[in-house]
């Protein structure tokens, strides 16, 4: 048997309290008083074998309590070396999650933590079970419960000590919530296959900084006999050298859009200079000189770095003093213009205000990305997005389904029966129908599907009124039973405004007016420049993608599926949506760089059932902690001061008991002496 | 109400009611229903008009015109006498606080005054009080008037300081506070040598004061059957010793029984009553024979068959 608090044994002394108390007792009691002592003789003392201690089962009994109650708060337990036998305690599940993040990259850590790893799989009992989780931003089993139990106990060691030794810390962010989230799905697993908890040891074995994401663990349910430990690697520090955030991309003020970057580094107490240098990425050259800063003695600085339109379109920012281990550089994609180009296949003069090609120049003037409004056949670029105004011919519907095969947008705004005719071709479809209606009331929308990526932009219900928006001239179409065609919007007497189909790799949509202001408000309505420039970024190839980002985004990458994930820091080509490639820089995540040391009360006011939460929260380098850990965790699950309580609670009971009957049998003797004063 | 439903037959649960006048209330109940059921009227009938012939009366006062008009015998001797002069003396040494039950003697002897008192009073006798342990501590005069009574239960229950007894001194004392006849009813354990207190009591009776012993002993003064070996101390003069009360008990008997009979024979010696009770006695019982008991006969079936 241990103690984890044996200085508590002390309160054994006061087992002398009840002894002195029984001698005191019997010295005052042996005095009897009588009225008539002349008529007596004196007696003859006789030899007294009893001892002088009064009521000594009563006196067995006040020791014992006193000396259970300093057992119990002497929290004992018992060490689990025996060999188990079918009768003992069903295997308790050890869960370590090893934290592999970025922050695991700092000298020291990953080894320590390692070696923590390893002490703590020595100490395990062969009955028990044991899982081995590593994670970052992602969790990953390395060892499983099946794959330990089917490990001979003697190899078992070897085994862990293989695995973890093939590991090395990655780039990602470190989220704790999601890796106790999986380990707990492991432990109910468990407890359902034995039938019930047999307790369950959540081992974090994590440098614990400050950037881990740990607010998903509020929101977890810990089974039964579930307790968490902590096993800090290292003695964090904040580091003392300076980190670089990237906060995005400034406003062009005509040099170009700036980089806009926060520098952090400890507070000093008084001003430091740094200098910052751009190189270039690719060849690793400095591409310009350095830039001297002044950083306040907060240890923070926003900093604007103007980057030429010469400059490579791969950067990196340096500090060129004490630049951190881990965040000490950037990595950034210049953000590239994005060219849209149109074709106009109509015979649109831009000066004609009832004619559309007016408005298209009109609509784009103001837009971020350069776009170039042509009406003949470029040779260089294939135009993204096709805009049908006039009846094509034979030889320019081929050129248009050849350009919807290749991946194009063509938009037909079908103001004539020919005009759907041509859009039915295009489409490939037969047994469409049109007839031109001109209502004596003009049309609304009366149907607009906002989840269809035409209308997505005004899903929400302050961008979504229509009803201004008329139409005095309109198409009819029938389309054929099997058509593939989708109808997105509907006019109010259901016949369709507008259409797409998916023609090859394009699209083609078709408008079933005219967007003549004599004929309908459209191009004059705010929706009109949204609709459009959505038309044309999906035509383009969607949204402008992200450019420099960290690690911890790279889902929002928007990678085709079955792309290989990046799992490094530096300029990365990843394939677009539409088949075209792209830089994407990819930093540390902002989170890793919080390197402080995070408090074990962030864990207790989550919830964290922590088992060693009394204990010094962090361990150095050389320190084991291995074993009064195990020590607190056997004390947790076997509780033993709660029988030395219940005994002690009993033996008072008996000794309240006693007390009572000898109080009783004596009182009959000697109440004599009452004397009245 | 309270005093019918309690029972005077146990000493102990009457000793538990605090108030001095509720217990004799309650003993004076018995002591009435006592008397009515005996041929015998005690002292007090020798005040009253008239009383009923009893066998061993003198014949001399019996009135022979009552016995011609009722055919029965009426003593008329006295019926011209005036009020009794009476004075109950109380013993509240340290020896009284002795008890091997749940109440010392004390409380019983001061039930047994109060109620003695009482029954004097109630008869129109004037009747005081007297404390005494090493001194006469307290002392009420003989009268009748309203209230007097409630000033006796007041002198009674007050706490002694003193420890000896000083009987001798006491007796002295009354003798010299009793000018005219008075009947003098003495409670006390009768504890201390007859030789310190025989005189006093001699000149007490020569001075034709009507002296009655009434001596209040726990029934453990008498045989012993208490404590255990240990270290016995004496509550008077604080002397101790040694004793183990199965090697003392037949020496202790033997010499208390000594003692006792010396002072039955002093008493009977000076020609005053005596009377023994012990506190597990029903109070009523031991009055109603302490009132029966004539001068010379003896007070208890026991001392009889002796």
């Amino acid at each position: 048997m241990s103690l984890l608090s044996p200085w508590f044994l002390a309160g054994l002394f006061l087992i002398a309290g009840p002894i002195v108390a029984h001698l005191i007792r019997r010295a005052t009691r042996d005095q009897i008083s009588f009225s008539a002592l002349r008529f007596l003789s004196p007696s003859t003392p006789r030899l007294d074998r009893r001892s002088r201690i009064q009521h000594p089962l009563l006196l067995l009994l006040r020791c014992l309590i006193v000396a259970m109650l300093a057992l119990a708060f002497a929290r004992p337990y018992w060490n689990q070396s025996t060999p188990p036998t079918a009768n003992a305690d069903p295997a308790r599940l050890v869960i370590v999650l090893l934290d592999r993040s970025a922050s695991m990259r700092s000298p020291g850590r990953w080894e320590n933590a390692t070696e923590q790893v390893e002490d703590l799989v020595e100490n395990l009992e062969p009955s028990d079970q044991f899982e081995l989780i590593a994670f970052d931003g992602t969790s990953e089993t390395l060892i499983s419960a099946e794959q330990w139990q089917q490990t001979l106990p003697s190899e078992r060691a070897g085994l862990v000590s293989a695995v973890v030794r093939e590991q090395s810390p990655t780039w990602q962010a470190t989220w704790i919530d999601n890796a106790v989230a999986r380990a707990l799905e492991t432990v109910r697993e468990t407890n359902e296959l034995l039938g019930g908890g047999a307790g369950a040891e959540l081992n974090i074995v994590s440098d614990l900084a400050n950037g881990s994401r740990l607010a998903g663990l509020a929101s977890l349910d810990w089974p039964d006999q579930t307790v968490v430990n902590l096993i800090t690697v290292d003695e964090l520090e904040a580091s003392d050298g300076f980190t670089l955030q990237w906060l995005g991309w400034g406003a062009d003020q005509g040099q170009g859009a700036p980089a806009r970057v926060r520098i952090s580094g400890p507070p000093a107490a008084t001003p430091q200079s740094l200098s910052v240098q751009l190189w270039d990425a690719e060849t690793n050259e400095p591409w310009q000189e350095p830039r001297e800063i002044v950083m306040p003695t907060t240890g923070t600085q926003l900093l604007a770095l103007p980057i030429s339109s010469d400059a490579p379109s791969t950067l990196r920012i340096g500090l060129s003093e004490n630049p951190a281990e881990l965040g000490g550089s950037l990595y950034i994609v210049k953000n590239l213009p994005r060219e849209l180009r149109f074709q106009i296949w109509g015979n649109d003069d831009v000066r004609d205000t009832n004619r559309a090609g007016f408005y298209l120049q009109s609509a784009v003037s103001g837009w971020q990305d350069p776009v170039v409004i042509s009406s003949t056949e470029a040779s260089a670029d294939t135009p993204a997005l096709h805009i049908v105004t006039d009846q094509p011919d034979a030889a320019e519907l081929t050129l248009l389904q050849q350009h919807l095969a290749d991946g194009a947008f063509v938009l037909v705004l079908a103001d004539s029966t020919q005009l759907i005719a041509a859009a039915a071709q295009l489409a490939g479809e037969t047994g469409w129908s049109s007839q031109v209606n001109q209502p004596a009331q003009p049309l609304l929308f009366g149907e607009i599907d906002f989840v269809h990526p035409l209308f997505a932009s005004f899903a929400d219900p302050r961008f979504s009124d229509f009803t201004r928006i008329r139409f005095s001239t309109t198409v009819d179409i029938s389309l054929s039973a099997d058509t593939a065609t989708q109808v997105v919007a509907r006019f109010d007497n259901e016949q369709p405004a507008v259409l797409e189909t998916p023609v090859g790799d394009g699209r083609l949509v078709v408008w079933a007016s005219s967007w003549s202001p004599r004929e309908t408000p459209w191009v004059l309505s705010t929706k009109f420049v949204p609709w459009l420039q959505s038309l044309a970024e999906r035509a383009t190839g969607g949204t402008a993608p992200l450019v420099v980002t960290d690690l911890s985004n790279v889902d929002r990458l928007g990678l085709p599926a079955g792309t290989a994930v990046p799992k490094t820091t530096g300029v990365h080509t990843l394939p677009g949506l539409n088949g075209r490639t792209r830089s994407v820089a990819l930093n540390v995540s902002p989170s890793e760089l919080q390197t402080g040391a995070l408090g074990w009360g962030a864990f207790e006011d989550l919830g964290v059932p922590l088992a060693n939460r009394d204990s010094t929260p962090a361990v150095g380098m050389e320190g084991s902690n291995a074993r009064p850990e195990s020590g607190l965790v056997s004390e947790s699950r076997q509780r033993a001061w709660r029988w030395f309580i219940l005994i002690a609670v009993g033996l008072l009971v008996i000794e309240g008991l006693l007390a009572l009957y000898f109080n009783r049998s004596s009182g009959a003797e000697p109440v004599a002496a009452n004397p009245v004063n | 109400m309270l005093a019918s439903a309690m029972s005077a037959a146990d000493p102990a649960a009457l000793l538990a009611v605090k108030d001095l006048e509720l217990r004799t209330k309650v003993v004076m109940e018995g002591v009435r229903s006592g008397l009515h059921r005996s041929p015998f009227t005690g002292f007090s009938a020798e005040f009253t008009e008239y009383r009923q012939y009893t066998p061993g009366d003198d014949l001399r006062y019996l009135d022979w015109r009552a016995y011609a008009r009722s055919d029965r015998y009426y003593l008329k001797k006295f019926e011209d006498e005036t009020n009794l002069r009476a004075l109950v003396i109380l013993d509240v040494s340290r020896s009284m606080s002795f008890g091997s039950g749940e109440h010392p003697k004390i409380e019983y002897a001061r039930t047994l005054a109060g109620t003695l008192a009482r029954f004097l009073h109630e008869q129109r006798d004037v009747v005081g009080a007297a404390l005494f342990d090493e001194r006469m501590e307290r002392v009420v005069t003989p009268r009748w008037r309203p209230g007097h009574l409630q000033h006796i239960y007041a002198t009674l229950t007050r706490e002694p300081s003193g420890r000896d007894t000083a009987l001798g001194p006491a007796l002295t004392e009354v003798a010299r506070l009793c000018r005219k006849r008075t009947l003098i009813l003495l409670i006390s354990d009768f504890l201390p040598p007859v030789d310190t207190w025989a005189r006093e009591l001699g000149e007490l009776t020569a001075a034709r004061h009507d002296v009655r012993a009434l001596q209040v002993l726990d029934p453990a003064e008498l045989n012993l059957e208490f404590g255990r070996a240990a270290v016995w101390e004496d509550l008077e003069d604080g002397a101790s010793q040694y004793v183990d009360p199965v090697q003392a008990r037949e020496g202790y008997q033997s010499r208390i029984n000594a003692h006792l009979n010396a002072v039955k024979a002093t008493f009977q010696r000076h020609g005053a009553l005596h009377h023994l009770t012990t506190t597990d006695q029903p109070m009523a019982d031991s009055l109603v024979q302490f009132l029966q008991a004539r001068r010379g006969q003896p007070t208890t079936r026991e001392e009889a068959s002796a």
